[in-house]
């Protein structure tokens, strides 16, 4: 199965590691699209439809946890799965964005890790 | 000067080189290493329980290393200043982000600003001069480069 994906970081550096990472993982990927905040990537799925969204939090224009809250104040995009990819440390701010449904992984991270939430998050048993 | 916070500055910085951008980097000796390339300096500011900042500086050389792996292009392919700046207040970002809960309260919550290039010069002693006493210093050696860690923490 390939999925479509949305990447949201405002590091182009950073958006294109993790794609990167996301295919030395054994993930087959489809449509690959990229956003460099929170209201641009809201912007994209008012009209596109995605497996999953990988979200920075620190973004200048809109981070990612608001994006998130806004994501979940939309019907049609509240239940897209949300991934947050941060260099955040505090538990209680990470205990906060799994409490609104995303899954949380740490900079820097592994092949294996982003393989694992993926798959976790989608409700795929076994990679590609 | 603390020397867990020197170590904890030194390992996170090692640590995070190595999965970010798989760059094998060692403590160097207390001696400067000196950079036969430019350098390029960049900082970043923090506020929690306590505020400060993290600088940064290190060989051109380094930088474009790290940017060629975190992109996971050949070395031969020409990277450009806005990619190079990228990779490098990433990789700031990053080390400031895992420093911060080992040197505070896992449950502490911080605000890290955009990192920022500081000089493409590497010249920032006067700059580090103006914030007095750092909290820690790591000195690291990357292929003979150096890459030199400033952290300063203001409690008041």
């Amino acid at each position: 199965m390939a999925f479509n994906v949305l990447v949201v970081d405002d590091s182009g550096v950073m958006r294109a590691m993790i794609i990167k990472t996301i295919k030395m993982s054994g993930i087959e990927l489809g449509e690959v699209h990229q956003a460099a905040n929170g209201a641009e990537g809201l912007e994209f799925l008012k009209n596109n439809w995605i497996d999953f969204v990988i979200v920075d939090i620190n973004m200048p224009v809109m981070n990612g946890e608001e994006m998130i809250d806004r994501m979940l104040e939309d019907s049609d995009i509240k239940s897209t799965p949300k991934i947050v990819i941060s260099t955040e440390g505090s538990e209680e701010r990470i205990e906060r964005l799994r409490e609104k449904g995303a899954e949380f992984i740490h900079k820097p991270f592994s092949p294996e890790t982003i393989r694992d939430t993926i798959l976790a998050i989608t409700g795929t048993e076994t990679g590609a | 000067m603390s020397k867990e916070f020197k170590a904890i500055l030194s390992d996170v910085a090692m640590e995070t080189l190595e999965q970010l951008a798989f760059i094998f980097a060692s403590q160097a000796d207390e001696e400067d290493l000196i950079s036969g390339t430019p350098c390029i300096a960049a900082k970043v500011a923090f506020e929690g329980p306590f505020k400060g900042k993290l600088f940064m500086k290190t060989s051109k050389q380094v930088v474009d290393e790290i940017t060629v792996n975190m992109l996971g292009i050949e070395e031969e392919e020409k990277i450009s200043s806005d990619q190079r700046c990228d990779a490098f207040r990433e990789t700031i970002n990053v080390i400031c982000g895992n420093v911060l809960p080992e040197i505070a309260d896992k449950k502490a919550v911080f605000n890290i600003a955009p990192p920022e290039i500081l000089t493409e010069s590497g010249a920032i002693e006067s700059i580090l001069k103006d914030h007095g006493a750092p909290a820690a210093v790591a000195k690291l050696d990357i292929d003979d480069e150096a890459c030199d860690l400033y952290l300063f923490v203001d409690i008041d």
